[in-house]
């Protein structure tokens, strides 16, 4: 039987999955491989999409489909009981092979970002003034920091599993991340006093 | 989300949580977790594969060669590929597990396809037809833009003084004066992007990518325009034509499972992973026969292996042959094994670019393609013809790299990892035991082929 511990309070409604079936699918077995890429994969497409906006749909895909290979080629080596959550280890390896994708300066592509909204009319408009600030805001972040960011906002990693994640000096996680919200602040000012 | 709240009661922290939520994430396709599962199951059954004679057997990267044809495969490791070709007449070829091209004369390709099977194929010039089984991503680069797909038939003409008529013919004067590429659609469905545009194609359209103005300009009234012949056809005609594009594409199908049948059959490999290069009967992968060496002289070709430095992870508990004991050792030997090797490309790849920063942030996979590509065109032709001759004893080694080309130093530094690595290997477990651990190759096994043009 395949289990899945809920934790309620995890900022992306979460939850990760019990031990056994982590060890099934670090042997291979179908169900369990199956049952895990389940329970992760909104969070990782939820870091991939957000950390490559504008790069098009089949890119993100295929970050996320590579970042669960590389989960499932290093899975025997993750340790349960130890230092990082299974979530906080997949979201490393999904920033980190996002963080390789944004290296490789492609030509960005045309964001598919109103197939991904219900909104409709005014409410639209106003998603896109923010969502554009924002994405303005992280352009102006190096990859690493983009990550620490959206680790930070969206998927609640605290500032010592960010800069364990992502090799970054915990001092430097503080303040930068800081700077990136006052940053935000700033430019949600602009949208607010230009309209 | 976004709601009603009035803006201007938001503390400016209140409007940052609220743009936050306001940016919806892109959320997986319904097969997301299918498809992961599949892969993860396929590779699985590639790297770990039953084991042979008692030994670790990785998938063998092959490049079969036709004749008359300047092809040399490069860096491939367990089931991974990679290569290049100027076609000289038709050639059809692998790319990787999932890819077959058919490659017209004058046609330019170089792969890379990694040990996951993801494909990035350069198409710089020429007419080549490509079959792609369903599975990861699958690029090919053109110089108009990208064709992304991932499991389809489809055709790319990348022939500018071809397509620059096509598009005259259309009409279409600023898009001739640019590069273009036209691809055409068998099956399935592709995505073209070019200049941050995508656009996707299904099976019957043919496309224009690219044009002096940037955009993408698909669709089937240029296809119509484009070839005249086509604009006036009949219903009748084009069903003709139609059953000729499926007997033609019938024809590709039996050529690849004909080539797929014949792939499997050769022994001395591991994993079931084709082998068009097999051991000689009686000897092991990587000692042939003088005969083979002076026959493979004539072809440009060498054989080549190494213990996979470039993905290097020390072990934590014997495996392939290991004992116990010698853990630290092999660790140890590979270790510094991938370091020199990483070191040596980092060399060259600063000396042939000098990119710093590059040569900090980029694999050595990426940098010895760097190196590759920015040689004379033949120039690794070259080289492994001078290697093949040396080997088969017709010509001597040279005494003096110093004024060799980065791609030549880079190439002999290459094909001589696999015995050096077993040096390394025996100097901390004994040279009888590192012979053993090696075995008849290590897990990455090469053969890199192909005479410069004109040069046999």
């Amino acid at each position: 039987m395949l289990g899945v511990v809920r934790s309620p309070m995890a900022p992306d409604g979460g939850g990760e999955v019990d031990e056994r079936t982590l060890r099934s699918a670090a042997a291979g077995e179908r169900d369990a491989s199956r049952a895990l890429v389940d329970l992760y994969q909104q969070r990782v497409f939820a870091l991939v999409s957000r950390m490559l906006a504008g790069r098009g749909r089949a890119t993100i895909e295929d970050v996320a489909q590579d970042t669960f290979l590389q989960v499932f080629h290093r899975l025997a080596s993750f340790a349960p009981g130890g230092a990082a959550k299974l979530s906080t280890w997949i979201l490393t390896i999904a920033a980190r092979r996002s963080i390789d994708e944004l290296r490789k300066q492609r030509p960005a592509l045309v964001a598919d970002l109103e197939s991904t909204s219900d909104a409709r009319g005014d409410e639209r408009a106003i998603r896109k003034e923010l969502v554009a600030a924002i994405e303005g805001a992280l352009r102006e972040l190096s990859p690493e920091l983009r990550a620490a960011f959206l680790l930070r906002e969206y998927h609640g990693l605290d500032y010592a599993e960010i800069a364990r994640a992502l090799a970054i000096d915990l001092g430097t996680v503080k303040s930068r991340l800081s700077r990136a919200r006052a940053a935000l602040r700033a430019r949600l000012a602009e949208v607010h006093d230009g309209g | 989300m976004a709601d009603d709240t009035n803006d201007d009661q938001l503390t400016p922290d209140a409007r940052v949580d609220q743009a936050l939520a306001a940016w919806s994430a892109l959320t997986p396709p319904a097969d997301f977790a299918d498809r992961v599962v599949d892969r993860v199951v396929g590779a699985r059954g590639m790297t770990e594969p039953p084991r042979l004679r008692g030994r670790r057997l990785a998938g063998i990267a092959t490049l079969a060669l036709a004749a008359g044809a300047a092809a040399v495969a490069l860096w491939p490791a367990h089931r991974a590929a990679s290569g290049a070709l100027i076609a000289s007449r038709r050639i059809t070829e692998r790319l990787g597990d999932r890819g077959l091209a058919v490659a017209e004369a004058a046609s330019e390709l170089t792969w890379r396809v990694d040990d996951r099977g993801a494909a990035d194929v350069v198409q710089r010039a020429g007419n080549v037809f490509y079959r792609v089984e369903r599975g990861g991503a699958f690029v090919v680069h053109t110089p108009a833009g990208d064709v992304r797909v991932t499991g389809t038939c489809f055709r790319i003409e990348v022939d500018p003084m071809n397509t620059n008529h096509k598009l005259l013919l259309a009409g279409l004067a600023g898009a001739a004066l640019a590069t273009t590429v036209l691809v055409t659609v068998y099956e399935g469905h592709v995505v073209a992007e070019t200049r941050g545009a995508k656009t996707e194609l299904s099976a019957g359209t043919r496309a224009t990518l690219g044009g002096a103005d940037g955009a993408t300009v698909v669709s089937d009234a240029i296809l119509a325009v484009t070839t005249p012949d086509e604009a006036h056809a009949t219903r009748e005609q084009l069903l003709v034509r139609a059953r000729q594009q499926d007997a033609q594409l019938a024809q590709m199908r039996a050529r690849l499972a004909k080539l797929e049948r014949g792939g499997t059959s050769g022994g001395g490999g591991g994993g079931g992973a084709p082998e068009a290069f097999p051991a000689e009967p009686g000897r092991a992968w990587n000692d042939p026969s003088p005969e083979q060496l002076t026959a493979w002289a004539a072809e440009c070709h060498i054989r080549s292996d190494e213990p996979s430095l470039e993905r290097f992870e020390p072990i934590t508990a014997p495996r392939d042959g290991l004992e116990a004991s010698e853990v630290d050792g092999y660790n140890a030997a590979m270790s510094e094994m991938a370091k020199q090797w990483k070191d040596q490309v980092r060399k060259l790849y600063l000396e042939v670019t000098g990119d710093t920063t590059g040569a900090e942030t980029l694999s050595s996979e990426a940098m010895k393609h760097e190196i590759d590509d920015k040689s004379p065109p033949g120039e690794s032709n070259a080289v492994l013809q001078r290697i093949s001759r040396e080997r088969a004893g017709l010509a001597a080694p040279p005494t003096d790299l110093s004024k060799a080309s980065a791609v030549e130093r880079m190439l002999r530094a290459y094909v001589q990892l696999g015995d050096q690595s077993e040096a390394a290997l025996a100097k901390r477990i004994g040279p009888e035991r590192a012979h053993a651990i090696r075995g008849d190759g290590w897990s990455s096994r090469m053969e890199l082929g192909g005479c410069p043009r004109g040069g046999r």
